[in-house]
């Protein structure tokens, strides 16, 4: 098994993102991080693709460090496993996870920081290799259940909420602009106080975003935008990327109803699920819990030079 | 809700209305008189819905909370009574996070345990900045037919078993537990591991009976090889340990006990094996082996900083 770069323009990268991939993978959403973003591709013996990852890198203060992409949950960590007996399956895995764990090594980063999709389970070959591997949590909710189904996994809280926007004349309306969906997205990056990559975010809203791979929703009262939400999709996910609510205009419940329209909308489109990316903020976590999804392990990596590493045991002891 | 240090009466109270996970029951924690943290978990100031419990003491004047010897987690079990979906998952941060604050309440020097892996929400310590960690074990689902589970095996593994059966091997349920507690000593000895030889004598001869407990041991004529020695519940059986004799070694031996312990386990009607932890490379490929599907659980670990650089040099990976 090797891993060299791959060109995401050739046909082998594209089947493989079709065979495999999500939106996270997709040649369009790769192409927005230009020359920050590292894409391989893992092929067997015979040279053939058989799978492929990304990272971005940043250099610090000269510190080099190797993180997940900005606005991405994971690493796009996908592949094509031949293995048809369950030992045999898991066993190519972790040959899988051993080369990427070798070949992030062989980077020499001062630091990494790496998030691994849902689906990749077994972090062995990590640790095994010195990594620290702990989990993060997502919500995902099943769209392949009823409307009604889905309003009754929520909390009551939540459904008051959505039942007090509808009631207030609270109006969804989907947009093709994004002016709005930018500027409630930085309103809300900086009351949480993180840091926002605008050339990142600019990149998704200008580059990236189009009918077929996105929707952004906003909720008005009386003409004015009061809370937004913007997902993006692949064939059967659509993760909820950006969302807030306007300082200047809230409505209770508005933030709640433009979020379940999001899901609703998902559903209609055939999707089968909504995932909320991410709730490791314990007030975001809050929210999203309310709708009623399951709380889904995502496992993350991270290791640092010895350096390095007394100060970070201090910021996130955590991880470190 | 409440989390407050019970005693064992009051476990017994609440598992004798209950049916429990076997490293949950009474029998199992009442093996662990001594330095055992047993914590109820209370709905109401007298209305105990759970519990955990913990090995706590201190050494060289630094207080620790650890698993107990030969359980694979901190026992936790509680109710959730919420129907509702977004409830139960609130009710299960709720006992978390009163968990987590009982815990650093305590300002213990050291913590490092492991919640069960049918819980995955660890949040609550994630907030508290514990540091959790990913770990792993093999689960094998005992529903298919018994060809299916032998088609799923490595071919190594089965060749093996034809081996053991070539050479004439015998594996039999085993019931003198001396036998077994020989093999298992020997193998500790031989890994240059500490035993508690105490607390082994008391899972094999107190905690062990026909209902909770089985070992297999595999034999050349009538010399003891290899075994393996199994606890369980209604659902699940769980390999505790097991070992073989370095000096009649037969690399068929070990196979056929646990392979022998994964068919006694789905004659019992249990649904699923589970090998017990898997994080050296040498056991996991071991373990995989056998054809069951690597589950995640998580470990919780807190250590004040001199305390975290000291074990970091000790223990890497860790820490």
């Amino acid at each position: 098994m090797l891993i060299e770069p791959v060109n995401i323009q050739e046909q082998q990268y594209s089947e493989l993102v079709s065979a495999c991939g999500t939106v996270f993978n997709s040649v369009k959403w790769l192409e927005m991080y230009e020359n920050s973003l590292s894409t391989y591709g893992i092929f067997n013996d015979n040279k053939e693709l058989i799978g492929a990852f990304n990272y971005y890198t940043v250099n610090r203060f000269g510190i080099k460090i190797i993180k997940t992409p900005p606005f991405s949950p994971h690493i796009g960590l996908i592949f094509m496993n031949p293995a048809q007996q369950a030992h045999q399956r898991n066993t190519f895995v972790k040959k899988i996870n051993q080369c990427v764990a070798e070949f992030l090594l062989r980077q020499h980063a001062a630091i990494y920081f790496l998030a691994l999709p849902a689906y990749i389970t077994d972090t062995q070959s990590f640790h095994w290799l010195k990594f620290n591997v702990s989990p993060n949590y997502t919500y995902q909710l099943n769209l392949n259940l009823s409307e009604n189904e889905l309003s009754g996994l929520m909390s009551d809280k939540k459904r008051n909420s959505i039942k007090k926007a509808l009631k207030d004349n609270v109006l969804i309306e989907q947009v093709s602009d994004y002016t709005e969906i930018k500027k409630i997205a930085g309103q809300t990056y900086l009351r949480k106080s993180k840091k926002l990559n605008e050339t990142i975010l600019n990149a998704i809203l200008n580059k990236f975003a189009h009918t077929g791979n996105c929707f952004a929703l906003v909720a008005r009262l009386n003409n004015k935008v009061t809370a937004m939400s913007f997902c993006i999709y692949d064939t059967t996910t659509a993760y909820y990327l950006l969302g807030g609510y306007n300082p200047e205009n809230k409505h209770n419940g508005s933030g709640a109803l433009v979020l379940y329209s999001s899901i609703l909308h998902a559903k209609k489109a055939g999707l089968t699920c909504f995932d909320f990316e991410g709730s490791m903020l314990p007030e975001v976590e809050e929210n999203f819990r309310e709708f009623g999804g399951d709380l889904t392990p995502y496992q993350t990596l991270s290791k640092a030079g010895n350096l390095y590493k007394l100060p970070l045991k201090l910021i996130k002891p955590q991880l470190f | 809700m409440l989390v407050k240090e019970i005693n064992t009466e009051l476990l017994n109270s609440f598992t004798a209305k209950e049916t429990v996970p076997v490293f949950s029951s009474f029998n199992w924690v009442k093996l662990f008189s001594e330095k055992l943290l047993l914590l109820g978990i209370f709905e109401e100031e007298d209305k105990l819905i759970g519990y955990c419990y913990f090995f706590s003491a201190k050494k060289n004047n630094l207080s620790y909370l650890i698993n107990t010897p030969y359980t694979p987690h901190c026992g936790l079990h509680y109710l959730n009574p919420s129907k509702n979906k977004s409830k139960k998952t609130s009710f299960d941060k709720k006992v978390m996070t009163h968990l987590a604050e009982y815990i650093e309440a305590h300002k213990f020097h050291f913590v490092d345990f492991s919640i069960p892996s049918t819980y995955v929400d660890t949040q609550a310590f994630y907030w508290k900045k514990f540091s959790v960690n990913t770990r792993y074990t093999y689960h094998l689902d005992l529903s298919p037919t018994e060809e299916e589970l032998y088609a799923n095996i490595s071919s190594e593994k089965r060749k093996s078993l034809k081996r053991a059966e070539k050479d004439q091997l015998s594996t039999v349920l085993c019931t003198d537990y001396d036998e077994i507690k020989k093999l298992v000593t020997k193998t500790f000895d031989r890994k240059q591991k500490k035993i508690n030889e105490a607390l082994l004598d008391k899972i094999l001869t107190k905690f062990a009976e026909p209902q909770n407990c089985f070992a297999f041991i595999t034999k050349d004529g009538t010399k003891p090889i290899a075994c393996a020695f199994c606890v369980y519940d209604l659902y699940c059986c769980y390999y505790l340990f097991g070992g073989y004799d370095p000096q009649n070694r037969h690399h068929g031996a070990g196979v056929s006990s646990m392979w022998n312990c994964i068919l006694y386990a789905k004659r019992k009607g249990i649904k699923t094996f589970d090998f017990e932890g898997s994080m050296l490379p040498e056991v996991e490929k071991y373990f995989r082996e056998f054809g069951g599907a690597l589950i995640p659980y998580y470990t919780i670990q807190k250590a004040s900083l001199p305390v975290k650089i000291g074990l970091g040099l000790i223990k890497r990976k860790a820490f």
